[in-house]
């Protein structure tokens, strides 16, 4: 007889690699990544919410081409696959990692008397504590169509976006689509 | 077990909100690129009472999920026909309604 599987919940390995990540680019720049690798952006764009990082989509090249097809156009973007190792991970699918995020954002709105952006707590974070983010991304178009919250959360499509802030963790890119 | 690289994020954070001056945290800021990334994603938007980041609609009308309550029968969604391309209106868990600028 087969034993029982584990019960209780499965945590997430902080220490894990994620095998398949897909980041959007342009053509030329994947080029280089494929013979270079992976460099921190020098400039940003609004895509940065997580902060300063290189970003993926966990699993999915599809989302990667979506992506890359709205940031870059059918024809000049394409598609890098890596292998990520995840090092210190904040996971905002994890209510606690949640919270930490949630009370360091109040403290820096309270402390600094100013205007905090998310890019900013996670670059704060980054800096002190974490290699890598993970967070989910909901295709706004389906939400702004769904009549019914509850409905478009559990029906609406959404991806795995990962946020890399130390490009060390970053192995093998090549690209996969042209 | 612990893991090599596992991480007690909320403990630490709270050690830093614990000792950190906000001279110390504007260094740090700083340091990250904090005056590069302003308007950078959505504005943390705070409930003072409840601590809840709301979501905020993005510009370009993505829908950023920027924080969920703890309990989805919590969560109320944004009134959409308030969107503009300078303001956004959030609802609070509180039922409040706060007028903020968008990012970017």
């Amino acid at each position: 007889m087969d034993p029982l599987p584990p019960l209780g919940p499965v945590f997430q390995d902080r220490g894990d690699v994620v095998g398949a990540a897909y980041h959007g680019t342009y053509l030329e720049t994947g080029r280089q990544i494929e013979s270079g690798g992976f460099c921190l952006p020098e400039r940003q764009d609004e895509s940065q919410r997580m902060g300063k990082g290189v970003y993926f989509w966990e699993n999915s090249e599809r989302a990667a081409k979506r992506w890359a097809k709205k940031w870059y156009g059918d024809k000049s973007g394409c598609v890098v696959r890596a292998t990520i190792r995840l090092g210190r991970h904040l996971n905002m699918g994890i209510s606690e990692h949640q919270e930490a995020f949630k009370e360091l954002a109040g403290f820096l709105r309270k402390t600094q008397k100013t205007k905090i952006y998310e890019s900013q707590v996670y670059n704060l974070m980054a800096s002190r504590w974490i290699d890598s983010a993970r967070r989910i991304h909901e295709w706004g178009d389906q939400q702004l169509l769904a009549p019914d919250f509850d409905e478009a959360w559990t029906k609406g499509p959404s991806d795995t976006m990962i946020c890399v802030y130390m490009v060390s963790k970053i192995e093998a890119p090549c690209i996969v689509t042209s | 077990m612990q893991m090599k690289d596992e991480l007690d994020i909320l403990a630490e954070v709270r050690k830093y909100i614990a000792t950190a001056t906000p001279e110390q945290v504007a260094k740090d800021l700083e340091a990250t690129g904090f005056e590069a990334y302003k308007g950078i994603g959505p504005e943390v938007c705070l409930d003072e009472d409840i601590g809840l980041i709301a979501n905020v609609p993005f510009v370009t009308q993505q829908v950023w999920t920027t924080m969920l309550s703890p309990s989805a029968a919590q969560f109320k969604p944004f009134d959409f026909s308030h969107v503009s391309f300078s303001y956004v209106t959030c609802e609070s868990l509180a039922g409040n309604y706060e007028e903020m600028p968008l990012a970017g």
